[in-house]
C-alpha cells in the first residue's frame, strides 16, 4: 500500500470558511528526506495547508496521515509529538526572551514537557534540572543556523533576517521529524536567502525531511526536489524543477492566459 | 553561571531572611508588626497571582475566589471543628488547589479580555453564594471569633504569627522560583510572548495554564487562610473585587513574571498607604501618582527595570552587547500585549 508507505500523505484535505474554499481536495505526498516546496500565486492556499497539517486549522474534508498514522483533527502540540513542527510567515517569536532562552522553550518535548504534571512535581520535590540532552540541542539548533555569538540577545533586538533564522532554529530545537516552513527567506537580502539555501541542506543532511512554502523562485528551484502548484486551493501541478518551469498550467496561473 | 558567586548569593540571601526574622519583631512596635505581617500575606497573595498574570500572561482579575475559599475554609474549620491552625492554613491551601482544579479548566478555555471577565464574574458568584448561605457561612454577618491559633502547642504571639506568614512567603517564592527555573515556567514564559508558537513546539499551553492556575490556588488559598486567623473575623467581603485588583497592582507594580515583583510590589501596595496616612487627605492621590508614574517609567515594574539597572552599570565594561535593558520595552499588562495574533486558544 503506497499509503503507508508515504512519510505525510494528504488525501482529498479541505477546508472551506463561508463560500470560499481555501483548500479543495489536495492530495499531497512527502517522501522521507525530500525537500519539497509548495508555491502558487498570493491567496493560493500555501498557508492554510500548513495550517492543516500542523492542526492549527481543522479540515472541512478529507486526512491528513504521518507515517501511516491519521492526524487528522489533532491539536498544535499534539502534531508536534508526532514529529512535525512549522515555522512561520508573520515570525513568530518569543520576543522578549533572549535567543538561548528561545531554542531552550522550543526543546520543551525534548525537556519531557508532554507530561506537564509530572515535571511539576519533579521541578518542586527534586533537584533534577532540565535534561542534557536539551540543553544541548537547543545550542545546536542555534549554532546550526549560525546565531551561536548571539545567544544572548533578546530575540526583539535581533535583525530581520537573523529573526527569520532564530524562528527556523526553535523550530530545530524541537526535534522534528518534517520541518514545515512557511517563507522561510521571506523578506530577505539576497546573500541571507543564499545562506539559509546552504542551511536547508544542513538540515537535510540531518534526516529531517522539509516542506516549505515560498515566493522567491530563485530559491525553490534551487534547493527543491519537488514541486506543489496550488492555484485557488487546488494542486495544479506537482513535479521536479524542471517540470514546473514548463508547465502550462503553472505559467498561467502566474501570468494568466493571453 | 559560576557557582562561587550562585553560593554567594543565597549566603547573602539566607542572611538578609535572617535579619528581617530576628530583627524586625524587635524593631519595630506591635502596629508596625501588625502592618508588615498583613504586607506579608498580600505579598503571598502577589505570588499566588503571578502564575497566571505574570508568567502565563492571563489577566486574572479574579484570584478573590481562591483567597475567600481559603479564608472560609480556615474560618469554618477552626470556628466549627476547632481545628489546629497548621492543619487549618494547609486546609486553607488544599481547598484553593481543589476549587482552581475544579474552576481552572472551565476558566482557561478563555483567553484575555474573556478569561478576565469570567474571572471577575466567578469571585463575584463566590461573593453571593456566601452572602446568602447563611446557615453555613454566617452570611453577611460574617464569621467571628476565629483564633489566631497556636503553633507547637504555643499560642502564636504577633511575632509568631510575623514568622509563620514570613516562612510562607518564602516558600511561595521557593515554589516560584523552582517552577520558573524549570520547563514548567519556560513553557509558561513561552506562552505568555507567543501561545501559537509554544503550541507549534509541543506546549500543550491549555494544560500549562491550568497548572499554573491550581498552584497559584494553593497559595490564595494559603493568603486567604492566614487572613482569617490574623483578622479574626471574615466576612463575604473576602471575595471582593479589591483584593483581587490590589493583588493585580502589587504585582504589576513590582514586575509580574518575577519572583521579586509581586513580593515588592505587595509591600509597596500594603506599607505605602498605611504610612502616607501622615499625610492625611492627601494619601491616596499621592498614592495614585507613584502607581501611574511607575506604571509610565517603568512598564515592565519596579524589580526588572532596576535590576537592569544595574546590569547595565556592569556592562559598561564590556562590548557593546544588547542586554534584556535595551529590549523593546513591552508593557507587561498582559491584555495589551501579543494577543493580536490569529490563530490561538482553546477551540
Amino acid at each position: 500500500m503506497t499509503a503507508e508507505a508515504a512519510f505525510l500523505k494528504t488525501e482529498k484535505l479541505g477546508v472551506r470558511f463561508g463560500g470560499l474554499e481555501a483548500v479543495k481536495n489536495a492530495d499531497i505526498g512527502l517522501a522521507r528526506g525530500e525537500i519539497l516546496s509548495i508555491i502558487g500565486p498570493n491567496g493560493a492556499g500555501k498557508t492554510t495547508l500548513i495550517n492543516l497539517l500542523t492542526g492549527f486549522l481543522r479540515p472541512t474534508t478529507g486526512r491528513v496521515f504521518f507515517r501511516g498514522e491519521d492526524i487528522t483533527g489533532k491539536e498544535p502540540h499534539q502534531v508536534a509529538r508526532r514529529g512535525i513542527v512549522r515555522s512561520f510567515q508573520k515570525n513568530e517569536l518569543f520576543r522578549r526572551c533572549t535567543a538561548e532562552q528561545n531554542v531552550l522553550i522550543g526543546a520543551h518535548l525534548r525537556s519531557g514537557g508532554q507530561h506537564g504534571a509530572a515535571r511539576t512535581l519533579e521541578a518542586l520535590f527534586t533537584s533534577r534540572g532540565t535534561p542534557r540532552a536539551a540543553v544541548e540541542a537547543a545550542r545546536e539548533a542555534l549554532e546550526t543556523v549560525g546565531l551561536g555569538p548571539r545567544a544572548g540577545w533578546p530575540a526583539a533586538s535581533l535583525p530581520h533576517g537573523d529573526q527569520r533564522l532564530l524562528g527556523i532554529a526553535v523550530a530545530l530545537a524541537a526535534g522534528p521529524e518534517l520541518l514545515l516552513l512557511d517563507e522561510p527567506v521571506g523578506g530577505m537580502t539576497a546573500a541571507e536567502a543564499e545562506r539559509v539555501m546552504a542551511l536547508m541542506t544542513k538540515i537535510r543532511e540531518r534526516g529531517i525531511t522539509i516542506g516549505l512554502v515560498e515566493h522567491n523562485m530563485n530559491f525553490v528551484m534551487s534547493v527543491s526536489d519537488r514541486i506543489v502548484v496550488l492555484d485557488h486551493g487546488e494542486v495544479i501541478a506537482q513535479g521536479k524543477p524542471a517540470e514546473i518551469q514548463a508547465n502550462p498550467r503553472v505559467i498561467e496561473a502566474y501570468l494568466g492566459k493571453w | 553561571m559560576k557557582p562561587r558567586s550562585a553560593k554567594r548569593q543565597w549566603f547573602v540571601l539566607a542572611l538578609g531572611v535572617a535579619a528581617v526574622a530576628f530583627g524586625l519583631p524587635r524593631v519595630l512596635g506591635p502596629y508596625d508588626l501588625h502592618i508588615v505581617t498583613l504586607a506579608f500575606i498580600n505579598a503571598i497573595m502577589a505570588l499566588s497571582l503571578n502564575f497566571t498574570l505574570g508568567y502565563v500572561g492571563q489577566p486574572n482579575f479574579g484570584q478573590a475566589m481562591l483567597f475567600g475559599v481559603g479564608a472560609y475554609t480556615s474560618g469554618l474549620l477552626s470556628v466549627r471543628l476547632g481545628v489546629p491552625f497548621a492543619v487549618s492554613i494547609l486546609s486553607a491551601g488544599m481547598m484553593g488547589l481543589v476549587f482552581a482544579a475544579v474552576f481552572g479548566p472551565i476558566v482557561l478555555r478563555l483567553r484575555d479580555a474573556y478569561f478576565c471577565m469570567v474571572t471577575i464574574a466567578l469571585a463575584q458568584t463566590f461573593m453571593l453564594v456566601a452572602n446568602n448561605l447563611i446557615s453555613f457561612t454566617g452570611g453577611p454577618m460574617g464569621l467571628p471569633g476565629i483564633p489566631f491559633g497556636s503553633l507547637f502547642g504555643r499560642p502564636l504571639g504577633p511575632e509568631g504569627f510575623f514568622l509563620v506568614s514570613l516562612a510562607l512567603l518564602l516558600l511561595a517564592m521557593l515554589v516560584t522560583y523552582r517552577l520558573e527555573k524549570s520547563v514548567v515556567g519556560r513553557a509558561w514564559i513561552g506562552m505568555r510572548d507567543s501561545e501559537t508558537l509554544a503550541r507549534s513546539v509541543g506546549v500543550n499551553t491549555y494544560l500549562y495554564a491550568v497548572i499554573a492556575y491550581i498552584v497559584g490556588g494553593f497559595f490564595g488559598g494559603v493568603a486567604g487562610g492566614l487572613t482569617a486567623h490574623f483578622t479574626s473575623v471574615i466576612d463575604p467581603k473576602v471575595f471582593m473585587f479589591e483584593i483581587s485588583s490590589m493583588a493585580v497592582v502589587g504585582t504589576v507594580l513590582g514586575g509580574s513574571g518575577t519572583v521579586w515583583g509581586p513580593v515588592v510590589g505587595a509591600l509597596l501596595v500594603t506599607l505605602l498607604p498605611e504610612y502616607l496616612r501622615l499625610a492625611a487627605m492627601w494619601r491616596l492621590p499621592i498614592f495614585g501618582l507613584f502607581l501611574v508614574i511607575v506604571v509610565v517609567l517603568m512598564p515592565r515594574g519596579l524589580v526588572p527595570t532596576v535590576v537592569d539597572l544595574f546590569a547595565r552599570r556592569a556592562d559598561r565594561t564590556g562590548p557593546g552587547r544588547p542586554t534584556a535593558a535595551r529590549a523593546p520595552a513591552d508593557t507587561v499588562v498582559p491584555a495589551a500585549a501579543d494577543s493580536a495574533s490569529g490563530v490561538k486558544g482553546g477551540r
